[in-house]
């Protein structure tokens, strides 16, 4: 809660001269705004502002005045700060709660804690009613994602360029002596935002804009790289994708920054990777797929022959990723990461499940497990599924181990005797993009291009038998 | 007597023909936005935009996995000869969504091209929660939010891959979106598989047709090819034929018509340009000045390209390896740096979002 300290008129209405409160509204209104342009040039006057307030509550944070060089009709006494930065009781607003129409707290934050606080509805209370009745006159036509005489703005640098910044997107009530302003997005802590009163508003000969904010809590940082794929320290020079899997979800719009691929003389690579705008992020924003630049994987293509291949055979090479990359919180990274390989010999042979070992379970709670004579691509891999007699997937765990060697499969339920079948995505890649029977590259000699219509059949799983029976029982 | 009489038949029938002619087209001209239904649609992101005709807009959802047509209703134009002018729009645009410039992403940029006012793509916020906004800036630089509550729309889903096993890990990011000939195409990018995902919806959408998933394949030199995604591709005419001018991750520019684009056709692009190293295109408008047709490019980190596509459909693929510039020539523009979008306003003008130091400002620049 916040407590502005203006000079306006609260004291008068409580008395008796009701009637006549309007007229001196006017009159005391401009006398004070001359007696406080007078206090804001001697800042040991600050303190004898006049005791009437404008209040501003946004849930139950404790708002700060950040500003103070604001105009003195709302600069803050230094007991009002005291009390607001170490608030001793919470001034409740007299709310209608549970209808719509009524200025409240949403219900997230009254059941919640801070995060959806942040959508909290700000409530300026306390105006003088000669201010509200003017602000309700002219909000009597107006829909409510419009105010006139208030605005609500993000702070700028300078008072000039506050007073042209857009309004923030949010609805606007008016009820019972109080406004109530219900922003579209959540508040953001540390941000400035500026509260702008109208010179029509306020009858002066310009507005006056009170600065605020919700202090931002300082938070460490706690996310940190959890791994990184293909694991395996030797990597073919044709190399396509590394997988970066991350604790806790991250921000978009700054990866490439972070990434840097070095050479054994700690030289960055220049252009290295793929940058694509778009960011290729999971769902949740945890795992990230980095692709080496295909133009200078692919043979006789312009990258390639400028720069040369990113990698190259019998090399070392350095993966880094920096600590300055910031999770979806806005916090860097615990730490910096480095993956050091090899580059090995290029690999232009397509993965053949026929050369695929399969380790039958020897019991009925035994994993099934498959190797491979390569390492395959982490998540492409992942697609291997076990389908039974009735054609039904099998649920269960999948790990994969051994450097990306090895697909093992615990199913959910006990093995049952019988005939399975391993299902293969043709889409499944080695580590240098070759899929399932065919290269990463196909030579169009040795097959041309004249299937058409037939791409789709193509692309249809392939099916190896599998039985599972025990031989303890023979 | 019968002179007016004449006359008089005369009139009736150019009245005849005008309403014929207005009611007709307006028949015509109704028929995709009276495709669309009223709701809500719930975007997960926001990214690539496209107008189709009608004021309809293309709205691209990588993580929602889905493509949305929604119309705008913005379909007149109030100051056609006015620009489009706005500076450091994305502080402006974060001030309006309460939140600070470097916590907005401008993800898109098109203009309407029957109103000439500018739609943006907006996420606000970086982490997993951020939320899709649609912008709209209008001729004299201001700035709103397109609201989606109760909008006419109509949305397809874009199967995430060919088999049914649920992967919450995979998404294909839309990279661009088009409208041809009552299709609307869309490129896609896997973060799993290196693999092009290029799909024909027809338009209006129907739930059953999710679209045609076409493989195209990049062959470089005549000899090896790879099945190489797709980055961001234009509709354009060759010898009156309705063709796709596209690059590929890989940057080489490509041509493929229209008419191929059907279930299960392997398709190779005819490759016409090889921009070579650092020219990665990220947006490209086509337009014809003093009887030529060219093209204009963004690309990721030199100056705004210029090519001349004359003879473009007699040009010989490029099938050998060539040093130096490739296939169609170009110039670079070395003063428009730093471009991140382009489109175009109208036959003489384009609009360009460029970035100077984390400042983004609209400008309206002639074609050059």
């Amino acid at each position: 809660m916040l407590i502005f300290n203006t000079a306006l008129l609260n004291t008068i209405l409580n008395n008796r001269i009701r009637n006549l409160a309007s007229y001196f509204c006017i009159y005391i209104f401009f006398w004070l705004i001359g007696s406080l342009s007078a206090f804001q040039k001697s800042p040991e006057n600050n303190k004898k502002i006049a005791p009437t307030k404008i209040r501003l509550e946004l849930g139950s944070f404790p708002l700060a005045n950040i500003d103070q060089s604001a105009p003195a009709i709302l600069t803050l006494s230094s007991h009002d700060l005291q009390s607001l930065l170490h608030p001793t009781k919470t001034v409740k607003p007299n709310l209608n709660k549970g209808t719509n129409s009524s200025i409240s707290e949403s219900n997230e934050n009254r059941k919640n804690g801070s995060e959806t606080g942040l959508r909290s509805t700000l409530i300026i209370k306390d105006l003088p009613k000669s201010m509200f009745q003017k602000l309700a006159l002219a909000q009597s036509k107006k829909p409510q994602n419009e105010m006139k005489l208030i605005r609500l703005v993000v702070g700028a640098k300078t008072e000039e360029d506050s007073l042209l910044q857009p309004n923030i997107l949010g609805d606007w009530q008016i009820q019972q002596e109080k406004i109530g302003f219900r922003p579209r997005f959540p508040w953001q802590p540390g941000l400035r935002y500026g509260l702008i009163l109208d010179k029509d508003l306020l009858s002066t000969s310009a507005p006056q804009i009170i600065y605020w904010q919700i202090p931002a809590s300082a938070s460490k940082p706690s996310t940190r790289i959890s791994s990184v794929y293909p694991t395996r320290n030797k990597l073919p020079e044709n190399q396509l994708k590394f997988y970066i899997y991350f604790s806790a979800p991250m921000s978009r719009g700054e990866a490439y920054e972070h990434i840097h691929l070095k050479n054994e003389k700690g030289e960055t690579i220049e252009r290295a990777f793929l940058t694509l705008e778009e960011e290729l992020w999971d769902q949740q924003q945890m795992r990230f797929t980095l692709l080496i630049d295909p133009g200078r994987i692919k043979q006789g293509l312009k990258p390639r022959e400028d720069l040369g291949p990113v990698l190259e055979k019998g090399k070392r090479y350095v993966l880094e990723i920096d600590h300055h990359w910031r999770d979806g919180q806005g916090n860097k990274l615990s730490k910096s990461f480095r993956k050091s390989f090899e580059a090995i010999e290029a690999d232009n042979n397509p993965p053949e499940p026929l050369d695929w070992k399969i380790i039958p379970p020897k019991t009925a709670r035994d994993k099934l497990i498959i190797t491979f004579p390569k390492p395959m691509d982490y998540t492409l891999i992942q697609r291997l599924e076990l389908i039974d007699e009735q054609n039904k997937r099998l649920e269960g765990e999948i790990e994969i181990t051994n450097e990306e060697t090895a697909w093992n499969f615990k199913p959910r339920f006990p093995w049952q005797i019988g005939n399975y079948q391993l299902r293969i995505d043709k889409a499944i890649e080695d580590l240098a993009g070759n899929r399932i029977r065919r290269k990463f590259e196909i030579d169009i000699t040795d097959s041309p291009l004249q299937n058409s219509g037939q791409a789709k059949d193509q692309n249809l799983p392939i099916l190896l038998p599998i039985r599972i029976q025990w031989v303890k029982s023979k | 007597m019968l002179r007016q009489r004449s006359f008089v038949l005369q009139i009736i029938c150019v009245m005849i023909a005008t309403s014929t002619m207005f009611f007709g087209a307006r028949g015509y001209a109704a028929n995709l936005t009276d495709s669309l239904t009223k709701g809500t649609p719930e975007l997960k992101s926001i990214g690539a935009l496209a107008f189709a005709p009608e004021g309809i807009l293309l709205i691209g959802d990588s993580k929602g996995a889905a493509v949305i047509a929604l119309a705008t209703g913005d379909t007149e134009s109030r100051s056609p000869k006015g620009e489009l002018k706005l500076d450091a729009i994305n502080e402006k645009i974060a001030s309006m969504l309460g939140t600070s410039k470097d916590q907005i992403l401008i993800n898109d940029m098109k203009v309407n091209p029957l109103s000439g006012n500018l739609y943006l793509s907006v996420s606000r916020g970086k982490g997993e929660d951020a939320s899709p906004v649609l912008c709209k800036m209008d001729r004299e630089g201001k700035l709103t939010e397109v609201s989606l509550k109760e909008v006419a729309f109509a949305k397809v889903m874009l199967p995430a891959s060919n088999t049914k096993v649920q992967r919450s890990k995979e998404i294909e990011s839309i990279t661009a979106l088009g409208f041809v000939d009552n299709q609307v195409i869309v490129a896609g990018l896997s973060n799993e598989e290196f693999s092009s995902r290029l799909r024909v919806i027809p338009f209006p959408f129907k739930t059953s047709d999710k679209g045609a998933s076409i493989e195209i394949f990049h062959g470089a030199h005549g000899r090896l090819e790879t099945n190489s995604p797709i980055r961001t591709f234009i509709p354009y005419t060759i010898g009156g034929e309705s063709n796709v001018l596209a690059s590929y991750t890989c940057t080489p520019l490509v041509t493929f018509p229209v008419k191929k684009l059907k279930e299960g056709e392997k398709l190779r692009g005819t490759t016409v340009a090889e921009l070579g190293n650092g020219n990665r295109p990220l947006d490209m408008i086509t337009y014809q000045k003093e009887g030529k047709q060219y093209l204009l490019m963004a690309n990721s980190s030199r100056g705004i390209m210029k090519v001349d596509l004359t003879g473009i459909e007699k040009i010989d693929p490029i099938t050998k390896q060539i040093r130096g510039t490739a296939g169609l020539k170009y110039d670079t523009i070395k003063e428009l740096v730093g471009i991140v979008q382009l489109d175009k306003l109208d036959d003489g003008r384009a609009v360009v979002l460029q970035n100077k130091s984390g400042t983004l400002n609209v400008m309206t620049i002639p074609l050059p």
